[in-house]
Order: C-alpha cells, then sequence, then structure tokens
C-alpha cells in the first residue's frame, strides 16, 4: 500500500525539485496495512491553498515530532511526488492580496490569506466546537482570520 | 531626461558628426578628453541610433582599408551640432560589401552596458552587515565593473540591508543593480554619455515633458502580448518566526543518591551537541530514587539556560547525621556491661546500646536510591519567513489570468512589498500594449522619462530611435505606452 501526493497546482513554478513549506497538521499515521507505517503531513508551500497528505521521509524522528507551524524541506520526484525531507531554515510567510484598479489606479482593500496552523488553546476549544467536542491537542488551520479545518488527534 | 539639451524646432536642421576613437578609453569618451578622433562622416551613408544601439553604414573607396578600418571592441561616438550625444562599442561588423567602385560596411555599436561583461558575467560582492545603504553596495558593483565615481550618477540610496551576511552571488552585475534598485521602482540605465544611473519605473508620476500639439508628428499603437494581471513579490522576512516541536524528551539521566553525598547535581543537555533550545521544559521521573525502602532525597530540577538544565537530588535531612551515630557508636562501645552485684546475669548495657546504634549505621548505609529521569520540553528554533504580497488587476477575469512573480530580498516591509508589487503590476500591464509616437527630434528624452500629450494623456518612454543619416529630418521615434 502507497499514497502519492501529486502537484495538480499549475503554479508549482519551474518543476523546483526542492521548496520550503510549512508544516500544518501534526504528522499522523495516514496508512498501514500492517507492514508499511506511511506518516503524512498537510504543507504550505507559500500557494493559495496546501499540499495534503504529503508522506513524510522514513526513519526521521525529529520529522515526527514536527508541531504545526514548522518549516519544512520538500522534495520532488521526477515523476511529481512529493515527500518531506527535512527541516528548513525557511518557510512560507505571511501573504496578502491588494485589488487595484487599473483604470484610475486606486486599490483596494488588503487582504490576509496567509495560511497558518497551530494547536489550540483551551480557550480556544471552546470556540470551535466545545469542550469534548474538540478534544484538547486539536489543531486548527486558518486562512487569514477564517477558520478552514481543525484536525483531531 | 537629460536637461544639457534644448529641444529641436520643427524643421531645423542637425549638424551630425562620427567620430571613430580607435584606442580611446570608456572614461575619456564620458570625461570627453578623447584626442584620438578620426572623423567618419564623409562615409556615412545610414545612420540609426537608438539608447542602446547605433547601426552606421559607411561607403568609402580606399581610405578605410587596413589600418584606418574600425573594428569590434573599439568607440564610436556621435555628436550633435559639435557636441555629445551619444557613444558606444562596436559589437560587430555585420555587412562587408565590396562592389564595383564602392565599398560598404554595417557596423552595430551598443552602448557599454549591452556587452556580456555586465549582462552575462556571474559575479560575487563582498558582504554587507545589517544596514548597509543598498546605493553602497551599487557603488562597488561599478566599481567591480571597473566604473569611476565620474561614470557613475547613482542616486543616494534610502534604503538599507535589513539582513545580517548579506552577499549577492552568482549573479551578473545588471542583475544585481536590478535587483537593488527594484523595491525603490527604479532601474539601472546607462545614459547616452555613458553614464550608469538609475530611471524611475513609476509610471504614475508627473510628466518630465510636455508635449505641444506642434511638436507631434504621428501616433501609432498596438496591444503587444497578454497584459499582466498580478504580480506577486516574494521577499525574505527581516524579522524571524519561531517554530516549535512537539513536547518531547529532551534528555536522560540515572542518579544514584544517598548518605554519601548530601547533593546530586546533574547538568542535562538538550541534545548531544547541545545547541537545541527550548521552553516549557519539566522533570519526569520514570524510577524515583525514593522507589526503595526508605525516602532518601529529595528530587528537584530546573532549566539553567536555553540550552540544558539541572537535576538535583538533595539527600533527606537525617541522612548526614550519619557521621553523629559513628561518633555515638564509637562512645557506646566505651559503655561499661554493668554486671549485678549480688550475682545474677550480667546486663551488657554498652552492647545493648552499641546494637541500637549499629541498626541505625546500618539503615541509614542501606538507603541508597537509584532513580531514572527524563527532561521533557519544547524544542524550537527560529527561521526565515518568506512573505508574499500580491497586487492584482481586480477587473480582470480569471480567464484571462496572467500572473508574474519576483523575488526580491531587498525589500524590508510589508509597505515596501505592497508599494512595489502595485508599481510593477502598473508598470507590467500598461507596458503590454505599446504606443509610438513620432515627434520633433528633442534629444533631452531618454528612456523613463514620461512625456504629457496634448490631450492631457501620458507616455512613458521605453526606448526611441533616430534617424541621422544626412538630410533625414529631425524626427525622433519614441516607443513607450500609455499610463
Amino acid at each position: 500500500m502507497s499514497i502519492l501526493t501529486y502537484i495538480t497546482q499549475a503554479e508549482i513554478r519551474d518543476a523546483a525539485d526542492e521548496l520550503d513549506g510549512k508544516i500544518l497538521t501534526r504528522p499522523a499515521l495516514l496508512v498501514t496495512d500492517g507492514e508499511n507505517l506511511i506518516y503524512a503531513v498537510d504543507v504550505d508551500i507559500g500557494q493559495k491553498a496546501p499540499l495534503k497528505n504529503v508522506p513524510i521521509a522514513r526513519g526521521n524522528f525529529d520529522l515526527l515530532y514536527a508541531d504545526a507551524g514548522n518549516a519544512c524541506r520538500l522534495r520532488r520526484s521526477a515523476s511529481g511526488q512529493y515527500e518531506v525531507v527535512g527541516f528548513s531554515k525557511e518557510l512560507p510567510g505571511t501573504y496578502t492580496r491588494i485589488a487595484v484598479d487599473l483604470t484610475d489606479l486606486s486599490l483596494g482593500p488588503i487582504e490576509d490569506i496567509t495560511i497558518s496552523a497551530r494547536p489550540l488553546g483551551y480557550g480556544e476549544l471552546a470556540d470551535f466546537g466545545g469542550y469534548g467536542m474538540v478534544p484538547y491537542g486539536a489543531v486548527a488551520i486558518f486562512r487569514g482570520d477564517t477558520l478552514l479545518e481543525l484536525r483531531i488527534p | 531626461m537629460d536637461d544639457a539639451w534644448t529641444p529641436y524646432a520643427k524643421d531645423a536642421k542637425r549638424v551630425v558628426k562620427v567620430l571613430h576613437h580607435p584606442g580611446a578609453t570608456p572614461l575619456e569618451m564620458v570625461t570627453q578628453t578623447a584626442t584620438d578622433a578620426v572623423d567618419f562622416s564623409p562615409y556615412a551613408t545610414q545612420m540609426r541610433q537608438s539608447a542602446n544601439e547605433l547601426s552606421l553604414t559607411l561607403t568609402w573607396h580606399m581610405q578605410l582599408y587596413g589600418a584606418g578600418q574600425p573594428k569590434a571592441g573599439e568607440i564610436i561616438a556621435v555628436q550633435l551640432d559639435d557636441k555629445a550625444l551619444w557613444w558606444g562599442v562596436i559589437e560587430s561588423l555585420n555587412d562587408y560589401r565590396l562592389q564595383a567602385g564602392a565599398r560598404t560596411l554595417t557596423l552595430i555599436v551598443r552602448s557599454r552596458d549591452a556587452g556580456p561583461f555586465w549582462r552575462e558575467v556571474r559575479r560575487m560582492t563582498d558582504i554587507y552587515p545589517t544596514a548597509t545603504p543598498l546605493s553602497r553596495i551599487a557603488r562597488d558593483i561599478a566599481l567591480a565593473l571597473g566604473l569611476t565615481d565620474a561614470e557613475m550618477q547613482l542616486p543616494t540610496s534610502s534604503s538599507y540591508t535589513a539582513h545580517s551576511n548579506t552577499q549577492l552571488a552568482d549573479l551578473p552585475a545588471w542583475a544585481m543593480l536590478e535587483q537593488l534598485y527594484g523595491p525603490e521602482g527604479r532601474a539601472p540605465f546607462v545614459d547616452a554619455r555613458g553614464r550608469l544611473k538609475t530611471i524611475s519605473r513609476d509610471c504614475a508620476r508627473a510628466a518630465d515633458i510636455a508635449l505641444t500639439e506642434d511638436r507631434i508628428v504621428a501616433v501609432t499603437a498596438s496591444r503587444s502580448r497578454p497584459s499582466v494581471t498580478a504580480v506577486r513579490v516574494k521577499w525574505l522576512d527581516p524579522a524571524l518566526t519561531r517554530v516549535e516541536h512537539q513536547d518531547q524528551s529532551l534528555a536522560q539521566a540515572t542518579i544514584t543518591a544517598g548518605f554519601f553525598q548530601p547533593v546530586q547535581k546533574q547538568e542535562v543537555a538538550f541534545s548531544d551537541d547541545g545547541s537545541q533550545r527550548a521552553d516549557n521544559t519539566y522533570l519526569v521521573v520514570k524510577q524515583s530514587a525514593n522507589s526503595g525502602l526508605l525516602p532518601v532525597c529529595e528530587e528537584d530540577y530546573e532549566q539553567t539556560s536555553q540550552t540544558g538544565g539541572r537535576i538535583v537530588l538533595t539527600t533527606a535531612r537525617w541522612v548526614p547525621g550519619l557521621i553523629g551515630s559513628f561518633l555515638a557508636l564509637k562512645a557506646a562501645a566505651a559503655l561499661p556491661d554493668i554486671a549485678p552485684p549480688f550475682g545474677g546475669p550480667t546486663a551488657p548495657t554498652g552492647k545493648i546500646v552499641y546494637g541500637g546504634l549499629e541498626l541505625s549505621v546500618l539503615l541509614v548505609m542501606a538507603s541508597i536510591g537509584t532513580g531514572q529521569y527524563e527532561v521533557h520540553g519544547t524544542p524550537y528554533d527560529y527561521v526565515n519567513g518568506r512573505n508574499t504580497t500580491e497586487a492584482y488587476n481586480s477587473a480582470a477575469p480569471a480567464w484571462v489570468s496572467n500572473e508574474m512573480e519576483i523575488e526580491n530580498d531587498f525589500v524590508s516591509s510589508e509597505d515596501a512589498a505592497q508599494a512595489y508589487a502595485i508599481r510593477e503590476l502598473i508598470y507590467n500591464a500598461r507596458s503590454a500594449s505599446s504606443y509610438g509616437v513620432s515627434i520633433v527630434d528633442d534629444p533631452r528624452i531618454e528612456p523613463g522619462d514620461v512625456l504629457q500629450f496634448p490631450d492631457g494623456s501620458h507616455l512613458y518612454v521605453t526606448g526611441y530611435s533616430r534617424d541621422l543619416t544626412a538630410g533625414a529630418p529631425a524626427v525622433l521615434d519614441v516607443d513607450g505606452f500609455q499610463v
């Protein structure tokens, strides 16, 4: 059994062999058939949408303990599959957008579409579902201030 | 705009001179001290000059044979009314014809920045600390190109390096200058006199030259390529971002405590090499030193630095009394046995007291415990964030999307990135539709200028060319885009 994360976004530019990313979810055992254990994470690579379920390279103990928000390095195979191979010194930071009207050169509002992820605090557990429904250790993924999804451990 | 010139009047006659400088240096051309000029004007039968190129056709009988013939690498200068207009370096001799009675050759002469030395040879700069003015780096690059201060008109930059250890590497000099001046909305440019300066890419600024109706000969327009709909600027955030790992075991220790030492201290590091930093650290007792028959110590932990802590086992207070017990044992050994004066068994008082003391000593000495401890916590580090700032055309439908990406680490803040992205979006979106205008010759005009038409519209100049062939009308063909 195996999983592959294919890059379907055309904006993966220059067919880069390696990318810096930001881990959005705590590594989780994604699939197993009893023999093969595959841990995977969601990764923000600085585009408008994150990569989902990117496998983690085997035998990297530290990577399995990476928390949401950590900087990671992804390597792409010739056939377009990514895997997380290590930590990085750089990660996607903020992402802001400004609308420009090219007719009169007026500017629209500044929009924050930064993808971020962090474990929720006790107070937020109540805000995002209530105690018991959302256990401690849940990781929330946001775009700007908007909650995209909750990852329950 | 070159203020050294004044515009020509309509139908004015221009006196054009072409000079060949077989041995002059660029510095001599800039300072106008070259003395080796050979006048080629009598042989020039066709000549067209633009901001960075001159196409020159020479026709001669016998005069330009041998040593008198221009060669690649030599300098050709153009004078207009005995005033230096433009000079460049011969790149190629690309059309040589021998015909009955006459010979012709065509030279392509380019401005000094057009060669591989400026545009293709990859270089490395020195390393610069934080807060180095970007103009200082630009000057060093220009010096590395062999320029002197007389050949530079670089503006003083208001920007500084935001990162420690800034070094430009594996880039041609021209690309380095573009990187340095891009966030300020400027681009490198070598003017007609061979001086390195910068031009503005700001299309929204006031016009440099206003054209009156009588100076316009013709206007043409065309759409040359799809318009850019979004510009993304990617820049390295000078502020570092903290990243964490999950709570985990950072260090292990096995410590034995007992009567032999009042306090046991063991330093622990959060990684083998002692470099890992961690927060919220705490002691996890896997097996307590007190898990034997008697509790022997208190177990404590404190973090002493970002990279390590100390486990302290303090032996119970009564244990140091062991020394007193030893002394009492010695004293008890001197107690005499008491024999009843009227017979009966002897009372071994000393033995009893001695035995009691000996028992207490042995119990204390048996109070030794070995504990296994782990220090847990949250390892952390600091990394650079690569921020993205995007300016997009709000009126462009999705199906005409044409995005452009710029990476520049000399952007120092979000505000600067927004200004950069907006400026480049306007420039690149507008420049997709090119405009051409023929006007009465005006040697002041150079790329980067903004011209204003009588109807109030503006044109950003990207290039120009003029026909300098003898007898050609004094007309300047300007290329650009409407802003």
